[in-house]
This record gives structure tokens, sequence and C-alpha cells, in this order.
């Protein structure tokens, strides 16, 4: 897959910074082809974190500007890469932004949720089934005596 | 531009505003109500999407979502952020539907434990209220708890699942209370509404409509019985004559147009934040320090609820996101016991799992779950295994936490912007130790492998209560004790702001019981030509 695939032209991000956040979100979830997940960086998945990202926008391509003065994200390794980001202070705020909105991207793609056996769908209209559980559990607490402090 | 005059005009379309309204309708008054944000189309909740999880208009958090609707709060001085909806239904639209009722002790704080202040109600007076209230909002829950004086359930309560299953088994290990919890969820056809159908998406607004947001339960019967609402309007301040009388609110409309809409009684309903906002705005030659604050109390006692949260992994799955967040609740700890080393009490709620995403969040933000190499086999050891409990401690009033208007930050139409100061006081700090190592105990009991603690949590202001206290002293209260202004005699408040203590359960119940008392004593005293005495 070429990363160029998933650039959008009309991001509020420029191709650079699409491409920085496309770095990280690699660094921070590999694809995993025996359990058959896709990396955070999957064009679909990437779609969404661009966005999502876009509310947040000034203060990622401030923090993105910033990094940039500190590494090159494009050419340093994911291990790199995710060091400086939670490692140094001055990108505390940058990594926590990304991770929420990689992780809220990544784990609402059906094919991630598939491989983890968890449902694949909106939960509207259809629902869940929840067991009603084990009621005669409370019959323990029903022979307490009431115990509300008296006024 | 000035409108029509309206004989009871409100301000805030939320819990407490709609219970109000509804109430207030049978006198046939002209009523109005002004909403800053408009009507949610229950269509528009992200529980028909993938984003069911995350979609930003509907985080809690306003200084994040920044919707039309929402104002800016300054939270720098406070280690817990303001979480609310701006809109018809208000914080009903995004809560959990956890809704116990105040214990009779809540109200007697200063008889009981010799802190705080007394209530100038009571748990009796409000009895049948809080009865009228469950049936108007349809309650779930189970008759018979012995931590309560006896109430009826509306409906069956939502299922124990197997996260409520577990967690019972790890408090009947330790002989502790629990008690499946009150809900605001129709487990049944009711009143209009579908039956819950476990969609788990209850904080971002529930699509079935079984969540008993004020929008669809109250609301739509005070419109018909005649009860105006309109929405996209922003009050700026509240007016006064020179005999020192509400004459009617300021505010911007949809278009941003300045209008003017003059009115007999006021009341105002915007929380535990934005009542105290508009009050300060709202000063005057008359009212220097803002409106009806002679005592100096409006914005003051701020409480939240301190939260704690402890989550169990455990080996086998949990319910995940299927169903309501919250199935049983443990009252164990609620009422005074000095050999704890503090004043007051918590209750445990459960939470009953958590979505993908939010696990994965978990995961990483406590060291669970690594970013790149491992991550996948990680995440599978949580997946749909993370249940817990969160303590929701009393918070006790303190003058110095309290709401102001920020001297700089404003909303989008320069409407000063309120700010939040507020410190954990030494009782919440030892309260929030104690309950960590109390759920602590739950969740191994209950056999979780791992227990992760937040030991107070930061996005959960949701309770905002307070600040514009109830009592029978004008020098120390905002309000009497049926919500009338000391100082403005026809500007009533039926928010949490007018909470004297905040005792340990979620707020929405007892502020929906209040309002019903409030509309009441009201209308006995229009009956009655006493309503201005």
């Amino acid at each position: 897959m070429n990363s160029d695939d998933l650039i959008s032209s009309d991001s509020v991000f420029s191709k650079k910074q699409q491409q920085i956040i496309s770095a990280i979100a690699n660094a921070m979830i590999k694809k995993d082809e025996v359990l058959d997940l896709p990396s955070a960086s999957d064009p679909l998945v990437m779609k969404t974190i661009l966005d999502k990202s876009a509310h947040f926008s000034e203060r990622l391509v401030a923090g993105i500007d910033t990094l940039c003065e500190e590494i090159d994200p494009l050419t340093s390794t994911p291990e790199v890469l995710l060091g400086v980001l939670d490692k140094n202070p001055k990108f505390r705020a940058l990594s926590r932004t990304l991770t929420i909105i990689i992780m809220q991207s990544y784990y609402q793609d059906p094919r991630v949720l598939s491989a983890h056996g968890q449902s694949a769908r909106p939960p509207f209209p259809l629902g869940h089934k929840v067991e009603q559980g084990d009621w005669s559990l409370l019959d323990q607490v029903k022979q307490r005596t009431p115990f509300y402090r008296p006024v | 531009m000035s409108l029509a005059p309206v004989d009871v005009l409100i301000v805030g379309a939320g819990a407490s505003a709609a219970t109000f309204a509804w109430s207030m309708a049978d006198t046939r008054m002209e009523i109005l109500c002004l909403e800053q944000g408009d009507w949610v189309n229950p269509s528009d909740y992200p529980s028909s999407t993938m984003d069911w999880e995350s979609d930003n208009k509907f985080n809690s958090n306003p200084n994040h979502r920044s919707n039309a609707a929402d104002y800016p709060i300054n939270v720098s001085e406070s280690p817990i952020s303001i979480a609310n909806y701006n809109g018809v239904g208000g914080g009903t639209i995004l809560f959990a539907g956890h809704y116990p009722r105040f214990h009779p002790s809540d109200f007697r704080v200063k008889t009981l434990d010799g802190i705080a202040e007394d209530w100038p109600v009571d748990y009796q007076m409000l009895e049948k209220y809080y009865d009228e209230n469950d049936r108007m909002m349809g309650v779930s829950g189970l008759a018979g708890d012995p931590a309560y004086p006896p109430k009826e359930a509306v409906m069956p309560p939502i299922p124990l699942g197997r996260t409520g299953e577990t967690l019972a088994h790890g408090f009947n290990k330790l002989g502790w209370h629990w008690w499946p919890s009150d809900m605001a969820i129709a487990t049944e056809q009711y009143d209009g509404r579908d039956k819950c159908i476990n969609l788990g998406a209850c904080g971002m607004g529930c699509a079935q409509g079984a969540k008993a947001s004020t929008d669809i339960t109250y609301w739509p019967h005070a419109i018909r019985a005649g009860v105006k609402l309109k929405t996209q309007c922003r009050v700026r301040e509240i007016t006064v004559n020179k005999e020192g009388k509400a004459t009617g609110a300021i505010y911007y409309d949809a278009d941003g147009n300045e209008q003017f809409q003059p009115a007999e009684l006021v009341v105002m309903a915007c929380n535990g934040i934005g009542t105290p906002r508009i009050l300060l705005n709202s000063s005057s030659a008359q009212f220097p320090d803002g409106l009806a604050n002679s005592s100096g109390m409006v914005g003051k006692n701020l409480m939240f609820h301190p939260y704690a949260a402890i989550e169990g992994i455990f080996r086998d799955a949990m319910d995940g996101a299927k169903g309501p967040h919250k199935c049983v609740a443990s009252h164990e700890f609620y009422e005074t016991n000095l050999e704890r080393g503090f004043s007051r009490g918590f209750s445990f709620e459960t939470q009953r799992g958590y979505g993908p995403a939010a696990t994965a969040l978990r995961g990483i933000f406590t060291g669970r779950v690594p970013k790149g190499e491992g991550h996948h086999a990680a995440y599978g050891k949580m997946s749909e295994r993370v249940a817990g409990l969160v303590a929701i401690c009393e918070d006790l009033p303190e003058l110095h936490n309290q709401v102001t208007l920020d001297t700089e930050l404003t909303d989008a139409h320069g409407i000063p912007a309120p700010k939040i100061q507020y410190t954990l006081s030494e009782n919440s700090q030892k309260m929030l130790d104690f309950a960590v190592a109390r759920g602590t105990e739950a969740l191994e009991a209950a056999g979780a492998e791992d227990v992760i603690v937040q030991r107070l949590v930061g996005n959960a202001g949701w309770h905002n209560m307070g600040t514009a206290r109830m009592g029978l002293n004008p020098q120390t209260s905002v309000v009497n004790e049926w919500g009338r202004s000391h100082d403005v005699k026809n500007l009533f408040v039926i928010d949490g702001s007018v909470f004297v203590t905040s005792a340990a359960v979620n707020p929405t119940r007892t502020i929906q019981a209040l309002a019903l008392y409030i509309a009441d004593t009201i209308k006995q005293k229009l009956a009655s030509a006493t309503l201005f005495d």
C-alpha cells in the first residue's frame, strides 16, 4: 500500500503532516498477519484518523511542527518515534491527543473488531443480549435489616 | 427588542426545567423556556454508527465538544473538569441513567455529624415528589433495598449480566450490601418509549429512547399542556426594575440578535455552573455583586462528587459495552463511621464494562497495553474482560470552592465565561483512599486478576451543586426553602445550585423531586396570594 493512496487533498493537514500522522499511527499499532489485523496506518483507518484529527488541527499542527524540530518523523524508526513522543515531556500533549484519536479510530474498524471476536456493527438498532444473571445472589442481602441512618 | 410578556420565564431546558415546566403547566399561565442549545434528534446519536464511542459532538466535556450551544469553562484551577450537555434535556442527554435517591440522613448532615448545614427540607417532605417523578421518568429497580426507606419500583430492574453477577459474588463474599441500581431506563415499553435493548451507548445519548432524558419524558407532556420552549436562545442577564424585582431576561436569539423577554416570574435552571454564571453576569447598581447575592453565596460552596475508579481485569468475559453502564450499587460505606477517618461516606456504582476503544485507551494509559510490539496480544487480554466500580464520594461545602466570572474568557456572544476554583478537602482525600482500598478488596473477592486504580477521575464534574444554596438564613443562603431568592421575590432557582450538601449519589432524581416540590409550593402560594410575601 502506497502511503500516497491515503492522502486527501482536501484535508486540513498538509501532505507531509498526513504522512507524519500515518507514521505515528503505524508505530503505535503495527499490522499483524497472523491475527489478520491491519496497521493503524491502513488507508481506511487513516481516513477516520484524519477526519477526527481535523477538530484538533491547530494543536496537532503545532505539535507536529515542534516534533520535526527534534527528529525527522518520516525517516525515524517506529521505536525512536514512539520513544520521543512518549518520553519527552515536550510532546506529552501531542502524544496523548494522537493516542486517543488513533485508538478511537482503529477500534471502530469492523475488521479489527471481528478479529477480536467483538461485535462489528453499530449498537443500534439491533442492540445486544445481556443475561439476566443469578438473582438468587441477592437472597443474602435481602436478609439484612434496614441500615439507613435514622433522622 | 421587547417581546410579549410571559407569566413564567424558565432559563435552561434540562432536568429541573422540564420537571418544573410540566408541573406548572396546569396553572394555565403563559410559560416560556429559553434554551441555549437545541433539540437533539435521536437519529443523530452516534450509536447507529461505528463511531459510537467517540463522536466528539457528544463529548461530555464542553471545552472539547465546542458545539455552537456550548460556552467555555475555565477549569485551570480545578483538578476536576466540568461535564455537561447544552440542549433540550441538558445533562440527561448524556447521563448514564443511574438514578438513586438521597438517603434521609443526607438532609441532616449538621444535626447528625456536626458539619456543613442541614437542608431546610427533608426526605419525608420530598418523598411524594420522588414518587411522582419516578412515574414520570419511568424508573426501573427492585423494591426492598435495606439501605433505604421503603420505595416502589415502576419497572423491573435491568439485567445483572455477567458483570453484575461477578461483582455480586465479590460483595457477598465480603458480606457487604449491594442492590440492583435504580435506573432511569425503561425495561418495558413505557409512556411511548421503547424498552432498553442494551445498546451500551447510554453516555452518548439513547437512540432507542429507553433512557429517560427529559426531552422525551417531561418535555413532550409539558409542551402538549401549553408550555412554550424556544431553542438557540442564550440568556445574557436577568434584568430588574427599581423596586428590585426581576423583569425578564436579555438573550441572543438564533440569529444573534439581542432580545428582551419580559416576565412576571423568572426561574433559573442552568445547573450549578450556568446559574451562578448568569446571576453574577446580572450585576447592576442595585445588585453590584451579582443578582440575588446579598449573602455573597452565589457561586460559593461548589460541590462535585470526587470519583475514584477501581477496575478489575478478569479471566472470563464480562459484559463489555453491552447493556447500561451501571447495574448494581453498594451503599455499605454510605453513612458516617468516624473510625474510617473521615465524615460522611460514599457509594459504589458498577462499571459494567467498556467498549473497544475505551478498553485500549485504559490499557495504554495504565501501562497494561503497549504501543507497538505486543499491542495486539495485550489488548486481547483486556478486551471485554474489564469491569469495575466507581466510588462516588460525598463532597462538603467550602467557601473557597467556587464559580466566578473569568476576566478574559467569553463565549461566542461575548458573555463572560465561568471560572472554577476547586481543591479537594482533606476529608475527601481520606475518603478516596479508603474507597480505593475497599474497591480493590471487592474486585479481588470477585476474582479480578489485576486491579487498575484511578484515585481521582478528572473528567467527572457531572454533578455541580451548592452554588446558590437554599436555607432559612438570608445571610448564608441564596434562596429560601422553596427556591425563591431571598433578595428578589420573583426570582427562583430550581437546579442543583440549591443543594445544601451533596450526598454520595447521583443528584438528578433529587433535583427533579425538588423541582416538583418548588413548583407545588409556588402553586399553593399563588392560590393563597402569598407568593411574594
